[in-house]
């Protein structure tokens, strides 16, 4: 079966700041790890779905902001402005991106999110 | 001193050498038995205890790995890693992607739903025998005395009011308040303490899954387990299936050969079975068509007093209300927070936030029977799936959520998130019932799920139409017997593990039959 390729670490500094705009609490998640086992574990075309995920909502300021800046390097509004534009989308792989990127960010993030943990 | 097996799967409670575990699999190696059984879900768990203790001689392949009761964990990112397929993030393709989801372990889903244990309908098993000249093999005559043997064994028994918990007892109240038909859901269980996580695995071994039945059971009497041994193809001579070569999933992954010597017994679901049959040369044009699901949604809402999903059965109490009139069953369901927040709108600070007062959130969730047939293919190394619902699917659908968002309103919620593209992000009031009549019907407007799978190598007495004969063998290839739901003529519209162990059960024992006498 055919596997993603490993995330690179510039690759995973933008799923970070893309999960951690999803869920502040994501702070102290080993993300690496999660990335290296979760990516080995899922199939060929929802690991290239993800990682294509990534690259778009990086980029997508420059289109959608008109300001020449990758999602990571935006204040915490203009994040989540980003991010609402994607999931209010009325173009249906980009509302897809972000319902994958906010199911496997809740996987690494959202367990500890209640009060007190689980 | 040495403490006594608390749990079936412990390593202690199986005979010396019944399990080999692939993942540590280091050299090629061969086996020979009477049967070769492919999966150990419901199906393949059920067909190898059968043939066992019929006396023969079996040994059982499963692709994923044996996470026994001991080493199961409440994580639910390990959960769906450890004992999903694909790490649970498998899609089908069509106009949109649903979320396929299909346990991957000793036990198979078995392991990870919520033991729901409920009969196929007389009337849909004498429709399928009437539509499809089954001559009587499912019909509820030939099945009756496998689901009374499998209740029992199984102890299948209604969900205990000391366990319900909130989120169930309210799906109850709403129904009765509504006047919709509703029950505690039957489940296959020993003394449920209400952890409601059987999603990522029993930990407490109340569950009455594969892992901790049949499959041991099998192993006691005899039958050999290989865990985390994929099954390449089927190997057959003069048009006879004669074993088969796996590959174990270690990081050297050697062969495995098994020989069979009365044949091979299909178990690996309705996704699984079709390619491994297509693989191992079986050309039936209705190889992988007419595939069916149970589309499914949940919704969300919040509450002024604490739910507490964390306690209770998983899924306590369902109806079948609407099952004729529009084909659609509804159910209560737990969530961990992970999955919880997909039902709420919005990230950052928002999310959290609500995710914060989880004490207070609920979901209920739809299964449609669906009308659509899709495909199953071989694609991009793997098995993929090709479903688009149809549009009177979507409309069955978006009637379910109404109701239940209308239910959640009865019951006191503040609010109701839909989760539906166009429609607002909350709802206030059962006066905002109507929006639901202006929601799109576009699937790619919702975040569908599929759980139960049918079809691709439908039954049948001809090869047109069909890939398996009404005797469970291949027609292109004797002594090939699929006993999966894959050879389901159609979809149930209930919960279909309890229907699938049944027909493997009866399958399991005409093939024991015809091997003591035909076979030779």
């Amino acid at each position: 079966m055919i596997r993603p390729l490993h995330a690179s670490r510039l690759e995973q500094a933008w799923t970070r700041s893309v999960f951690e705009t999803l869920f502040p609490t994501c702070a102290g998640v080993d993300l690496e790890r999660f990335l290296r086992e979760h990516l080995a574990a899922m199939p060929a075309a929802s690991g290239l779905g993800l990682r294509a995920a990534v690259a778009v909502v990086t980029v997508s300021p420059v289109f959608l902001l008109r300001r020449p800046a990758l999602f990571s390097h935006l204040i915490a509004t203009d994040r989540l402005r980003v991010l609402d534009a994607f999931a209010t989308s009325d173009v249906y792989v980009f509302r897809s991106f972000f319902t994958l990127l906010k199911a496997i960010g809740a996987m690494a993030c959202a367990a500890d999110a209640r009060k007190g943990g689980r | 001193m040495t403490a006594l097996p608390q749990f079936a799967d412990d390593i202690e409670a199986l005979p010396e050498g019944a399990w080999v575990d692939g993942r540590h699999a280091s050299a090629a190696s061969t086996a020979i038995a009477d049967f070769v059984v492919i999966g150990s879900g419901a199906s393949g768990a059920v067909a190898a205890a059968t043939l066992t203790a019929a006396g023969h001689d079996v040994v059982i392949l499963e692709e994923g790995p044996w996470i026994r009761t001991r080493t199961m964990q409440p994580s639910l990112a390990h959960g769906m890693r450890t004992l999903f397929r694909g790490g649970g993030a498998q899609v089908t393709f069509g106009r949109s992607n649903l979320i396929l989801m299909q346990g991957s372990n000793v036990g198979g889903t078995t392991t990870v739903n919520s033991a729901i244990a409920l009969r196929a309908s007389d009337e849909l098993l004498e429709t399928w025998d009437r539509d499809h000249r089954l001559a009587g093999t499912l019909g509820p005559r030939a099945l009756e005395p496998h689901f009374e043997a499998l209740e029992k064994a199984l102890k299948v028994r209604p969900v205990a009011a000391a366990v319900l918990g909130e989120q169930n007892r309210l799906f109850g109240e709403a129904a009765r308040r509504l006047g919709v038909v509703a029950e505690p859901v039957p489940r296959f269980e020993s003394g449920c303490v209400g952890s409601a996580g059987c999603l990522t695995g029993c930990r407490e071994g109340k569950k009455l899954g594969m892992g901790v039945t049949f499959i041991p059971d099998a192993l006691r009497a005899g039958a050999r387990l290989y865990s985390s041994a994929r099954v390449e193809r089927i190997v057959s001579h003069e048009g006879r299936a004669t074993g088969v070569v796996a590959r174990f999933k270690s990081g050297a992954a050697p062969t495995l050969t098994v020989l069979a010597r009365k044949g091979v017994v299909v178990c690996a679901s309705a996704v699984q079975t079709p390619n491994l049959l297509r693989r191992s040369s079986v050309r039936s044009p209705a190889l992988g068509q007419y595939f069916q699901v149970h589309p499914g949604v949940s919704i969300g809402g919040r509450f002024d007093r604490p739910i507490r999903q964390e306690f209770g059965a998983t899924q306590g109490f369902n109806s079948m209300h609407f099952a004729k009139s529009h084909r659609f069953k509804l159910e209560s369901v737990s969530l961990q927070p992970e999955l919880m927040a997909m039902n709420i709108a919005g990230a950052g600070h928002t999310l959290t936030r609500h995710l914060e007062n989880f004490d207070h959130l609920m979901a209920w969730a739809v299964a449609l029977r669906g009308e659509a047939n899709g495909s199953v293919k071989g694609f991009l190394g793997g098995d993929q799936v090709f479903y688009t619902p149809t549009r009177l699917d979507m409309e069955r659908i978006r009637t379910g959520l109404k109701v239940l968002t209308q239910m959640m309103f009865e019951v006191g919620a503040l609010e109701v998130w839909p989760g539906v593209h166009g429609m607002p992000a909350s709802l206030r009031s059962a006066d905002e019932l109507h929006r639901w009549d202006d929601a799109s019907v576009d699937p790619r407007a919702y975040n569908l799920i599929a759980t139960h799978l049918f079809g691709a190598a439908r039954i049948g007495p001809e090869p047109k139409g069909s890939v398996i004969g009404l005797d469970f063998q291949a027609h292109e290839l004797e002594r090939l017997w699929v006993l999966d739901s894959s050879l389901f003529p159609s979809n149930l519209g209930t919960n279909p593990q309890l229907t699938i162990m049944a027909i493997a059960r009866l399958g399991a024992q005409q093939i024991s039959s015809d091997a003591k006498g035909r076979l030779r």
